[in-house]
């Protein structure tokens, strides 16, 4: 079966896809050589991808037990985010940490420790995470920060490597209803961006940074804040996961098409500076529309760099006139300031800083382009995320990673994949 | 009709958990019977935290229960006989293992055919008494033609249809209170698939366990292909003639 990432970089594998439907069984008795669990498939590179056996674990996705009181959800690894916020939410809980798409496994949220609008104040989502069970080759593990503790942070943007996760106990916090009071505040410059976006942190629960990157030399976006308001708590259908949706066969995106969708956009969010919005339209807003097939056959690259905030502007600035200069199509911009919560997993990506995350379709121009901004930013003491990357190479990926020989040393043996296979391939020294 | 209680058999089966995630909101109580306990309590569980008001569980094995009353096991917990039942457990014997092996055979019929008519006739006295109910009973559309590989599983679940059809005309004739559903789905990815490498036109439990809920809620009576388009499919595969199928491997 052909197992692809969320953006068909790199290229699909063709491996066995072998379904886990009770976390009671030991998958690794069953499956020769190396397996790799594998949630959603939203990861938009190869760590999403086996090297022999894909561990598809959502199947398992059902909810053991949600302490409506306490605000406290265990469930299988199978289950998404977006699943459960359907549970939550009517009780007046939500999880406090969520990507752009509601389509993410717990089990792969955990191993990407994943951030998001929150990290403000939330940090990233493996600060969430009470406790979970680990399946290895040689048995299961309750790991908690103190029972298994070691197991416990390797496993926490462990990327996979470490076993399975059966099901894993979460805290909520809790949200009036099921819709948002959002701003819309326009910016023009980086400057504007981080002052009005260090302001709105302040009082917003979740902000987050469109940019227009289309005319070289400016930038200028929105930036989003929202919190929850009154309301009432109907939560919403699952959006369609388009997993078979076929690729336009060329990229939809041109340099003119893009300027004028941003304009349309920026636009029409400028004339509404405040709105009302149910969450699935604040978090999940790409859920609507098969968003990676608009790229074409030949795929996309995301980019997702952060910043180390003592050089933040510079740093930003410097890799937008990078893209610039290589004049490619940037239909999706993203800016996100992190704060200074540490991230408690040893390959965590988020550090205190500003990230930038741009798609990019592939071309051998854009390639290029990335590559020298991932060698800027490893040269800064920046970071590329894992979870988003297919053109680092093992040495950037060490220099950013220092811990990677600490969670090789923990990985089980019998986890393999194609990300960790491509940067861990040779050492630097 | 009233969907107030349901009863399903063979509750930890993909398809039926499906359905009964889909039921809460409608039905207020559910009674659960499966033989394995660890994964029964893990549905069971699952349902309560998703938002079901009550939910019971019922150790049931197919082979060692056979001619067990459920209904009245879940008539005690529940204070009154189900509104519904629906009836799930099957298992799809591999081919090889069952052509030569009279023995297993034996314990394929036993538990995808013999349990499940003795399950209705317990259905039948209890519906009959209180004059209502609904009953469902997961067959396939493999049931509509005998094929070159793993006939025995079809005709366990022909039997179902055939004598679904006759309680249906018994029952029409006596109220249309009381409701027969055969359900036939194609190809579903669940456990009981997982080693077939090849399932044309596959779909999700999720989905078949949506249309099912469905029905059930609209009270449907009779034979129900999940896709609809199976009946079509099935209905070119019934007239084929034996010397066209006989070159198909599946
Ligand atoms: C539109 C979109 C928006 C996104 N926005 C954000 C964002 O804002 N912030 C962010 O951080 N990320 C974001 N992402 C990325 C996404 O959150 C991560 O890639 C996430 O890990 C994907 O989860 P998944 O369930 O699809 O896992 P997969 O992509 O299938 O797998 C990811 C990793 O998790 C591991 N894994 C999966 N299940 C288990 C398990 N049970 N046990 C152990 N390991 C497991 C896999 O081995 C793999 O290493 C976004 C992705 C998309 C498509
Ligand atoms: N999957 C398909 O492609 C497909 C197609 C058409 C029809 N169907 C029918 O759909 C129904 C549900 O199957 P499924 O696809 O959801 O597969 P499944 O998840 O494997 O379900 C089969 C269920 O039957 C139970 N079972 C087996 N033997 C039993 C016994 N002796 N006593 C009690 N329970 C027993 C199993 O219990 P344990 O969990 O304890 O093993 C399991 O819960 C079946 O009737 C099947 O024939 C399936």
């Amino acid at each position: 079966m052909s197992i692809r990432s969320w953006t068909g970089l790199p290229p699909a594998v063709s491996s066995h896809a072998v379904p886990l439907h009770w976390t009671g069984e030991n998958p690794f008795d069953g499956i020769a050589g190396t397996l790799l669990a594998r949630g959603c498939g939203r990861s938009y590179g190869d760590v999403c991808l086996p090297c022999e056996t894909a561990l598809v674990c959502t199947p398992c996705d059902r909810i053991r037990w949600f302490d409506r009181e306490r605000g406290i959800v265990r469930t299988e690894a199978g289950a998404t985010l977006g699943d459960i916020l359907r549970t939550t939410i009517p009780a007046g809980w939500t999880l406090p940490v969520l990507p752009g798409t509601e389509h993410v496994t717990v089990g792969g949220a955990i191993a990407n420790d994943i951030h998001g609008k929150s990290h403000h104040w939330a940090g990233t989502f493996g600060r969430w995470v009470e406790r979970f069970e680990l399946i290895r080759s040689d048995g299961r593990y309750l790991c908690t920060p103190n029972d298994n503790a070691e197991l416990f942070a390797a496993t926490i943007g462990g990327l996979g490597l470490t076993g399975i996760v059966a099901w894993a106990e979460l805290r909520l916090v809790p949200a009036r209803s099921a819709w948002m009071a959002t701003q819309n505040i326009p910016f023009s410059s980086l400057d504007e961006f981080f002052e009005i976006g260090s302001r709105l942190e302040r009082s917003a629960e979740y902000v987050v940074g469109w940019c227009d990157l289309s005319e070289p030399g400016s930038i200028r976006g929105i930036l989003h804040a929202s919190s929850f308001c009154e309301g009432d708590r109907r939560t919403r259908t699952p959006s369609p996961r388009f997993d078979r949706a076929p690729s336009l066969p060329f990229s939809m995106w041109s340099r003119p098409l893009i300027r004028l969708a941003n304009a349309a956009r920026h636009w029409s969010r400028s004339q509404r500076p405040t709105a009302r919005e149910h969450y699935t339209q604040v978090f999940f807003p790409l859920d609507r529309i098969p968003w990676n097939r608009l790229f074409g056959r030949r795929g996309f690259y995301q980019l997702q760099a952060v910043v180390p905030a003592r050089i933040e502007r510079e740093g930003i600035a410097e890799i937008c006139r990078r893209l610039w200069h290589a004049r490619i199509p940037l239909p999706l911009c993203v800016l996100k300031r992190f704060g200074s919560i540490a991230s408690p997993g040893w390959l965590s990506f988020p550090i205190a800083g500003t990230s930038i995350a741009v798609d990019v379709p592939n071309t051998s121009r854009a390639r290029a382009a990335l590559g020298t901004i991932i060698a800027d930013v490893a040269r800064i003491g920046g970071r590329v995320y894992p979870a988003k990357d297919a053109l680092m190479t093992a040495e950037q990926f060490q220099r950013m990673y220092p811990d990677w020989q600490r969670l090789d040393r923990v990985r089980d043996l019998r986890c393999c994949s194609q990300f960790w296979k491509r940067v861990t391939q040779r050492t630097s020294q | 009709m009233k969907l107030d209680s349901i009863l399903i058999v063979g509750a930890t089966s993909a398809i039926a958990e499906a359905t009964a995630r889909e039921l809460i909101g409608t039905c207020r109580a559910f009674v659960l019977a499966a033989r394995n306990r660890e994964r029964l309590d893990a549905v069971a569980s699952d349902l309560r935290s998703r938002g079901a008001d009550a939910v019971f569980t019922l150790d049931y094995d197919a082979q060692r229960d056979v001619e067990r009353d459920v209904v009245a096991d879940a008539e005690r917990l529940l204070g009154t006989v189900p509104d519904a039942v629906l009836i799930a457990h099957a298992v799809l014997p591999r081919h090889e293992d069952v052509v030569c092996d009279a023995k297993y055979a034996r314990s394929v019929l036993d538990i995808n055919t013999v349990s499940v008519l003795v399950l209705c006739t317990h259905v039948c006295r209890h519906f009959e008494w209180r004059g209502s109910g609904m009953l469902a009973v997961i067959s396939s559309v493999a049931a509509d033609r005998g094929r070159r590989r793993n006939f025995l599983y079809a005709a366990s679940k022909a039997a179902l249809d055939v004598y679904l059809d006759g309680l249906r005309l018994r029952w029409m004739a006596t109220s249309p209170a009381l409701r027969v559903l055969t359900i036939k789905p194609g190809y579903v990815r669940t456990p009981m698939t997982a080693h077939l490498e090849n399932m044309p036109l596959a779909a999700q439990p999720q989905r078949v366990g949506r249309t099912i809920a469905r029905l059930l809620r609209r009270g449907d009576c009779g034979r129900r292909y999940i896709p609809w388009w199976w009946r079509l499919v099935m209905g070119v595969v019934r007239r084929l003639p034996d010397r066209v199928l006989v070159s198909v491997q599946q």
